[in-house]
Formats: C-alpha cells, sequence, structure tokens
C-alpha cells in the first residue's frame, strides 16, 4: 500500500541531440513529462517549441497509397533494409520512390479529385432535391443575381427584420442546423444584401461546373461519370498495389523510421527551447534513476540532472500507485474518487480488503459467488482486466461468506452433510432466525464502527505524516474526533448493558471536551501557527454563528456515517429474502419450469442484488470511510510512453 | 416522489456534463492553434463540442458563428437539465435563465445609445425566442427607449426600467441605472424564489453562491468607477449597486463607497473579508479576479452538491466561464496575442 517515491529529472542538452533524446525518453517506461509553459514567461527567453511536424505529412502520404492499394502498413521491429540516418535522407529515399509512382499517382490523383467532385456535387444536388427547375436557367439570369448556400436556422428566422429590403430567399432543404437556398435580388442591390447576409452568417456555396439541367438530370449524369471514374481509378490502384509489393522492404522500412520520428516529435510539446538549448523536466520513480541514466549514455551533448521531487515548487509531484497483487485491481475505485496526492496515504489496500469482505458479508453464497468469480476470470481474460480481476476476488469472498451462511444458489440445506461431517450440528449462521438477524444488525455497526475509527486513524497518521496539527489532533477526523466517538460509542455500548456510563466524570469530559476542541479547531490551528485567533476581517459572532451549524452537521455525521453500516446487515436479509422468493416461485412451478425459475431467479438476484451490492459497498468506501482521511487531489502519473499511437 | 427524483436526476446529470468540459490540457491545444479555422476543427474533433458543430465548416465558420453556436450549445444543455423539472414555470431553474434576458435588453439600450439598434437583429440568439418571456424580434424592431418599453410591457422589466427614462427624449439612455435596475429586481425575484421553495442548506448555498456573484458584480462596479471615474459622487455610486453585501458592513461599504482612488479602495477592501482573495498589487484585470472567485466556490458546489438547485447554479456558473475562456482564446489567436498572455487571461 505505496505511492512509489519519485524523482524530479531534467534533460538538458543542445538542440542538434533533440530528436535523439526524445527517441530515447519514447522508449522509457516511467517518464511523466511536464508542460513548458509552467515555465515560460517565469524565465526571460524560454519559450516551449511550436513547429510543424515535418514527418506527419510524409506518414500521411504512405498510409494513403497504403490505404488505396490495400497494403498493409505496419512498423517492423527488424526492417529488411537498413535507412540513412537523417530525415532529409529519408525524404530523399521517399522522393525517389515516389517518382516511380508519380505517373500513375498523379493521374490517380486526378481521378480521385474528380471523384471527389462529383461526389460533393451528388451531396451538394441533395440539398436541391426539391428544385425543378434547370439550375442552368437560375445562374443564367440577367438583372437577376443568385446567390446559393446555407444560412443558419437562427439567422432564417430574422429574415423577417429585413422584409423591406429588395430579395428573395428560397429555402431548398433544412437540416437541424442550417437552411440550404437560393437567394435573389437585383443587380442594383446585390452588394448591399450580400452584406445583410455576411451578417446573419450566409455561407455562400460555389455550385460546381459539372452540375447541369434539373437536380434530377445533374445527379443521373453525375452518377454515371462517378462509376466510370470509379472503374479507371480501381484501375490505377491495381497498378499501385503491384508497385508497392514490388518495393515492400524499403516500404516498411521507412514507414517505421517515420512513425519513430513522428512519434517523438510529438513530444516536443513537452520541450523548453532557451537559446539553442532544450530543457525537458519530467518525474520518474526513483528506483527508476540508474536506468534512465543510462539510456542517455549514448546521447551526445545531454546531461540527465536528478533532483529531490520537491525541489521545484511549479511542479506538483505527480502519483504512481504500488500495490500488491491483490489490491491493483482496486485502484480503478479509488482513482474514480480521485488521485491520492504524493503526501497522501494510498487508501487503495485499504479499499481492497474493506471492499472484498462487506461484499462477501453482503452477497453471501457459494453458488452465486463462484459463478461471479468466473465471470471475472472470463473479462480478465477477455476486455476488462481490472474489473474483471475485482469481480475473482468478491466472488471468492461471496462464496467464502455462502459457505458460512449454508446458502448455494438460495438452497439453504444443500450444505447441511458438510456441517455435520465437519461436526456442526447446523450451519454455522442461520439469516433468517431473528435472533440472528438482530445479531447481524449489531454485527454490521460494530464492523462500521472499527472501519470508521481505522478511517480516524489513518487520518491522524497523515496529519502527523504533514505535520498538520489542526488535521492531526483538532478535527473531527482528528484525535479530537477519536476521543468523542470512542466515549460516546462507550457510553452507548454501556446502555445497551444497562449500566450509564454517561454519568462517569471522565467519559464525560472526554464527550464535552473533544466536542469544543472541534468547534475550535480552526481558531485553535491559527494560533498553533502564529496566527491571530481569528481570520482577519471575520467577526466573533460569525465565526460563532458558522460554528455552531457546523459543529451540528460533525455531530450529525458521526451519527449518520455509523448508521449507514446498518445497510449491510440488511442486505444479508433482502438477499436471503430475495432467494426465499425465488424457491417459493420455483416450488410453485413444476418440472422444467421449476428449474428454469431456479436458474432464472438466481441470475436476476445475481445481476440485480450484485449490482445493487458492489455499488452500496463503494458508497460505503466513498462516503463513510474516505470522507475521513482521503482528499484525492493528486496529479495520476502519467507516462509518456503510454500516450504512444 | 417525482420531484425529488427529478431532483436527482438534475443534479446528477450536471455532474456528468460538468465532467466533459474542457480540461487545462484542451485549452493549452487550442492555445497553440494559429487561427480561428484550427481552433474550430479542434472544438470539432476533440472535445465535448463535438455533436454541436458537426456541421460547420471550420474552414468557413465565421468567429462571430462560431461563438453564437458554443452560447446554443450552453443553452441547449440548460435546456437538457431543466427538462427534467416538474415544477411549475415560475421555478427557480427557468427564473434562472432571466439573466439572458437581461442581456438581450441591455444589449438594446447599448446600440440604441451607440445608434445603431439595426445591428441587434444580428446578435440576439434566434434558439431562445420560444423560451424567453418577450420577443426578441420585436426588441429588434425598436429604435428608442419607449420602443423597447413597449416591447418588455408584459414583463416585470418594463417597471423596471420606467424609472430609468429620461424627461428629454433624445437624451441618452443611463445605461449604469438600466443595469443596475434590472439586475437588482432580479436577483429579487430570485431570492424571493429561493427563500420560497428551498429550506436548510440548500436555501444557504445557494443565497451564499448568488450573494457571491452580487458583491463580486459590486467591487468591479466601484473599482471601475475608482479608477476611470475617481470625481464621482458616493451617492451616485451607491446608485449603481446592487443592494446586498454579505461579507461587507454598512459602515465598511461607506469606507469603500468615499475612497478617494481606486489604490485607496483596495486597500479598504484588504481589511474586508476578501482580504484572503484580493491581493493588493494584482488588480490588472478585476474581472479576472472576481471570476476566478466566482469559478472555485461554484467548483467547490459542484463537487460537493447533494441537491439540484446547487448543482446546477454551479454548474451554469461554470459553463459561462468555460465559454469565456473559450472566447478569450479565440479572440486572443484572432488578434495575436501571445500564448502565455491568453493563458493568464484564462479562469482555471
Amino acid at each position: 500500500m505505496a505511492i512509489a517515491k519519485m524523482t524530479l529529472v531534467q534533460l538538458t542538452g543542445r538542440m542538434e541531440s533533440l530528436d535523439d533524446a526524445l527517441l530515447c525518453l519514447s522508449d522509457a517506461e516511467r517518464f511523466h513529462p511536464e508542460q513548458p509553459l509552467q515555465l515560460a514567461g517565469k524565465v526571460k527567453g524560454f519559450s516551449p517549441i511550436s513547429q510543424e511536424n515535418p514527418y506527419k505529412p510524409l506518414l500521411e502520404q504512405m498510409k494513403e497509397l497504403s490505404r488505396l492499394t490495400g497494403f498493409d502498413l505496419k512498423p517492423v521491429e527488424k526492417p529488411a533494409v537498413s535507412l540513412p540516418a537523417s530525415p532529409e535522407e529519408v525524404e530523399k529515399s521517399i522522393a525517389k520512390l515516389r517518382e516511380k509512382f508519380e505517373e500513375l499517382a498523379k493521374f490517380q490523383k486526378k481521378l480521385t479529385g474528380f471523384a471527389e467532385e462529383n461526389r460533393q456535387a451528388l451531396e451538394m444536388l441533395e440539398w436541391l432535391k426539391t428544385l425543378d427547375v434547370s439550375i442552368d436557367d437560375i445562374f443564367s439570369c440577367k438583372y437577376v443575381k443568385v446567390r446559393f448556400g446555407r444560412l443558419p436556422v437562427d439567422s432564417f428566422r430574422k429574415l423577417d427584420y429585413y422584409a423591406d429590403r429588395l430579395f428573395l430567399f428560397v429555402s431548398l432543404s433544412e437540416d437541424r442546423d442550417y437552411c440550404y437556398g437560393f437567394y435573389f435580388t437585383m443587380e442594383e442591390n446585390i452588394a448591399e444584401i450580400d452584406d445583410v447576409f455576411a451578417s446573419l452568417y450566409f455561407e455562400r456555396i460555389w455550385v460546381p461546373q459539372t452540375i447541369h439541367g434539373t437536380p434530377e438530370e445533374a445527379r443521373r449524369s453525375l452518377q454515371q461519370s462517378l462509376e466510370q471514374t470509379d472503374r479507371d481509378l480501381k484501375a490505377i490502384n491495381e497498378s499501385l498495389t503491384q508497385l508497392m509489393q514490388e518495393n515492400a522492404d524499403f516500404i516498411l522500412a521507412a514507414y517505421t523510421r517515420l512513425t519513430d520520428l513522428n512519434r517523438s516529435f510529438e513530444f516536443r510539446k513537452y520541450v523548453g527551447a532557451y537559446q539553442d538549448m532544450f530543457h525537458i523536466t519530467g518525474f520518474i520513480p526513483s528506483s527508476d534513476e540508474k536506468s534512465f541514466g543510462q539510456r542517455f549514455a549514448g546521447v551526445k551533448d545531454v546531461t540527465v540532472d536528478f533532483k529531490p521531487h520537491d525541489s521545484d515548487k511549479r511542479f506538483q509531484t505527480p502519483t504512481l500507485l504500488k500495490n500488491n497483487r491483490f489490491s491493483r485491481p482496486f485502484e480503478m475505485f479509488v482513482e474514480m474518487y480521485g488521485v491520492p496526492s504524493y503526501e497522501e496515504i494510498d487508501p487503495t489496500s485499504f479499499l481492497a480488503v474493506s471492499y472484498t469482505l462487506l461484499f462477501g458479508i453482503m452477497f453471501g453464497d457459494l453458488g452465486q459467488g463462484i459463478v461471479i468469480a468466473l465471470l471475472g476470470l472470463f473479462l480478465a481474460r477477455r476486455k476488462n482486466r481490472a474489473f474483471g480481476q475485482i469481480l475473482i476476488r468478491i466472488g471468492a469472498s461471496s462464496a467464502a461468506f455462502g459457505l458460512l451462511y449454508g446458502s448455494v444458489f438460495g438452497l439453504e440445506n444443500l450444505l447441511d452433510p458438510l456441517y455435520h461431517a465437519l461436526g456442526f450440528a447446523e450451519k454455522p449462521i442461520e439469516i433468517m432466525n431473528p435472533i440472528t438477524m438482530n445479531n447481524l444488525l449489531f454485527f454490521a455497526i460494530g464492523m462500521g464502527v472499527v472501519l470508521i475509527v481505522l478511517s480516524i486513524c489513518m487520518n491522524i497518521a497523515l496529519g502527523i505524516k504533514t505535520h498538520d496539527v489542526e488535521r492531526a489532533v483538532f478535527s473531527q477526523n482528528g484525535l479530537a474526533g477519536l476521543v468523542f466517538y470512542s466515549a460516546v460509542l462507550t457510553g452507548v455500548v454501556g446502555i445497551v448493558l444497562g449500566k450509564n456510563w454517561f454519568g462517569n466524570p471522565v467519559l464525560l469530559s472526554c464527550c464535552v471536551l473533544p466536542v469544543l476542541v472541534i468547534f475550535l479547531k480552526e481558531p485553535l490551528g491559527r494560533l498553533i501557527r502564529g496566527d491571530s485567533f481569528l481570520p482577519r476581517g471575520e467577526s466573533l459572532g460569525g465565526f460563532l454563528v458558522e460554528g455552531v451549524f457546523e459543529l451540528l452537521e460533525v455531530l450529525l455525521s458521526f451519527v449518520t456515517n455509523t448508521m449507514s453500516f446498518l445497510r449491510v446487515g440488511g442486505f444479508v436479509i433482502s438477499h436471503a429474502g430475495m432467494m426465499a422468493v425465488v424457491l417459493t416461485l420455483t416450488d410453485m412451478m413444476q418440472g422444467s419450469g421449476s428449474v428454469l425459475m431456479l436458474i432464472g431467479g438466481n441470475i436476476f438476484v445475481m445481476a440485480l442484488e450484485g449490482f445493487i451490492v458492489g455499488i452500496q459497498v463503494l458508497r460505503l468506501e466513498f462516503y463513510e470511510m474516505f470522507s475521513h482521511y482521503f482528499e484525492g487531489q493528486g496529479i495520476p502519473f502519467s507516462s509518456l510512453s503510454a500516450q504512444r499511437p | 416522489m417525482l420531484t425529488a427524483l427529478s431532483s436527482k436526476a438534475i443534479m446528477t446529470k450536471a455532474k456528468a456534463m460538468y465532467s466533459r468540459h474542457l480540461t487545462p490540457e484542451q485549452y493549452r491545444e487550442m492555445i497553440n492553434r494559429r487561427s480561428v479555422p484550427e481552433i474550430a476543427a479542434y472544438l470539432k474533433e476533440e472535445t465535448a463540442y463535438q455533436e454541436l458543430l458537426s456541421a460547420v465548416q471550420p474552414t468557413s465558420v465565421h468567429r462571430g458563428q462560431l461563438e453564437s453556436m458554443l452560447r446554443k450549445a450552453r443553452y441547449n444543455q440548460y435546456a437538457r437539465l431543466i427538462h427534467y423539472d416538474s415544477a411549475t414555470a415560475g421555478s427557480y431553474y427557468r427564473q434562472l435563465m432571466g439573466e439572458t434576458e437581461i442581456e438581450q435588453i441591455l444589449e438594446m439600450v447599448r446600440l440604441i445609445n451607440a445608434g445603431h439598434p439595426e445591428l441587434y437583429v444580428t446578435r440576439y440568439p434566434a434558439f431562445l425566442e420560444h423560451s424567453a418571456s418577450f420577443s426578441f424580434a420585436a426588441l429588434a424592431k425598436a429604435h428608442s427607449f419607449q420602443d423597447v418599453l413597449q416591447v418588455l410591457e408584459r414583463t416585470p422589466y418594463a417597471e423596471e426600467l420606467r424609472a430609468c427614462q429620461s424627461s428629454n427624449t433624445g437624451e441618452r439612455i443611463d445605461y449604469t441605472a438600466c443595469e443596475a435596475a434590472l439586475l437588482t429586481g432580479y436577483y429579487e425575484r430570485l431570492e424571493k424564489i429561493i427563500d420560497r421553495y428551498f429550506r436548510g442548506r440548500v436555501r444557504q448555498q445557494l443565497h451564499e453562491l448568488l450573494q457571491t456573484r452580487v458583491e463580486l458584480y459590486n467591487i468591479r462596479c466601484i473599482y471601475r468607477v475608482k479608477k476611470f471615474f475617481p470625481d464621482t459622487n458616493p451617492e451616485r455610486l451607491r446608485g449603481m449597486l446592487l443592494p446586498s453585501w454579505k461579507r461587507v458592513r454598512g459602515s465598511e461599504l461607506d469606507a469603500l463607497l468615499s475612497a478617494q482612488t481606486a489604490g485607496q479602495f483596495l486597500s479598504l477592501l484588504n481589511q474586508s473579508r476578501y482580504a484572503k482573495y484580493f491581493g493588493e498589487d494584482d488588480f490588472l484585470f478585476i474581472e479576472y479576479k472576481a471570476d476566478c472567485i466566482s469559478y472555485h466556490l461554484a467548483r467547490r458546489y459542484l463537487h460537493f452538491a447533494s441537491d439540484a438547485p446547487t448543482a446546477f447554479t454551479a454548474f451554469m456558473i461554470l459553463s459561462e466561464l468555460e465559454l469565456d475562456n473559450i472566447t478569450t482564446i479565440i479572440e486572443g489567436v484572432r488578434y495575436g496575442v501571445s500564448a502565455e498572455e491568453i493563458t493568464s487571461m484564462l479562469v482555471l
């Protein structure tokens, strides 16, 4: 249950070595880069690098060619052909290859352009489909000026305002956002009307030269032309494919190299430039320092500096969770709430154990637990690994508690022979027994108390670790809260046992004094820090009124947090109750209907109850436990290698 | 029970919608774009505005059109949230939309004063026409203050603005008086609705959110007047303010109003409860600091909200600030402002 120790790393070098440095960096498994913008503006002359990626267009060209020819383009580990070192040389080699394709590619480009134009024209004809006159006639008007385009729907509603102007707008088609149509006006008014429509965000669309006649006639003509173009394109693509196959080795090698260069270029957004030097700042786990330094041993003019993680206050140390195999899948739940900050405690292990335990208690059934575990195994191998792993653990816990409750797919007596063999007269826990139900509820409260006390203790430990006296001692989640909570619980236990321990002066003072301390936590904290009792500008009256209401809320929250755990017992009982209903219905049916009801009922209960219990346990974790000690304001460790396309 | 369910639906949906707001990384990406079409393309392809901007051609979209579409996206979000509200028309959520109506009225007043009321027709949000309490299209046809009052006849705004009407027809409309009158009426109505419909913590939180906004408005107003019109009479200045102060008492307010210069005002402010929010030396953009306070307050309330009205109000504030950020970036890139300077103006 730990957060990996971090080291701040600064890479400095000459700009000429930047590409090599970035290539080495992109292979580093665990490096969290920081944005140079945090330093830019603060250091004169220091600015982030902003350049156009020269490799992207080359890559796009290669991908386009591969797409057209069906060539399988992918990076290879060991290219069959070796390429020149510099990107410029690589570009020259690609250019030579491109020459071979040039003739065919030129023709292909022309045909593709032509096909694209036709497609766009066909799309445009969709907007004009309600028009039943020739487009040539419309645009050949001598005294009337015509514009075709689209007007935002909101602007179309405003046209009434211009009712006194000399124009006519004809809407031919509409979609959610735009009206497509023509506007007509006299030649002498065109400038004014163009201005009006421009202010209404009218976008003019040029009708292609290829559209003639009515939209229907134009559509037929364009379709035929498009079909012919597609046939010609197919022939060209076949020739290109053959050419690609003949040069496959070089193409794959070039693609591999360009992919690496492109990837490393994308990382330039993390690079700051100062005169002719580059600077990259980031974090690595302290355990990786040696291997990280060795990575750059072969790169000329690059220095690697390791510093303590908190040596530069401009950067917040990211958090990399380090958990054992059992707890690791539960990091997903922790991150749902928030990432622990570097100085906080990682609650993953605590959550893993408590979640597994609580789920098992609330969903105890041997058969259903095994099914959930198997489902988890299936999911872990196929799809969502973390969630599947969680299901395996909670399924196993469920099965274990199912053994205690003696429940197998809702059948309460199936395990009786096992208990008898082990020497028990009956199952250890009979849920539906009224005495057991009462005890279950007490047990649930007791469990809640333990978990809450543990949460408070973790908060105290954290407060001590961060030297925050207010948090560790004076707050409701600190020592004061712990003493108060324990004292009240002791008194309540006494009442249950028929004794009035609240009369004891020690216990009473343990209840009252911490409340006062909690009430005064902020002023006491300020005094410890050497500040004034109250913040500047705040009145005593205001503080008292606010403090009373906050205190009431705090006291109430102790009660509600504790009582919230009653749901643990409640769900144990409700699960047993639901399965009892399923069994009753099963008994009412006969033959295969009975079997189907049992299976269907189990599936229904597993899905519904399992889902609800999962959420309720998570709710308990987040509201009743995390709220005591966990803030989750950290930044997740985001490795550069994870950003590889 | 239905009301309780719909209330939870609004709260949950507001939080879910907020999770799709732009992140600091996305803002940085936008700032690094070199033109408005590139920003439009980025918003279209990489952000939650994909659906709204799906029909937009980034290369041909106008800056004003883009900003209008983003505003429309914001109101669509509100509409989707209000959809779950099963209360009557006078409900809290619908009342919050009144601020937009006031913005439109003030826009028209500004244009009339500038002598260009005809420009309003290109600016008003037609997509809100059906849900407004008066017709924006009718307002677009107004040419004078009297016309505006006629359009607003059946709304509470008419009565509030009548007091600002000058006896001389040719005289400029007192814009600040109109703004103060309309916003005072708006916040008073809002507070009455809050007191009428809500209790306990919800009421307290909503008052906190709204009164903070009112106070920040007043602080900005006083600072601007002290900075640019230091000779303004304190009583005249008091008339421009909205009548609600939570953290500053009567005598303190008098002292603030009587400050001789903007610097003196800031020193006095530093001794009030706002001291921890405002520093003496970083007042280049008082709006910026005030927006930061609104942002952090709203974010805190949205994060911890367990009631729909609080979540909705906080969400509205945050959406407004996001839109302001995007507008800042669009205009910054458009006018060639450096990336560092644009970043310093974003409320994050």
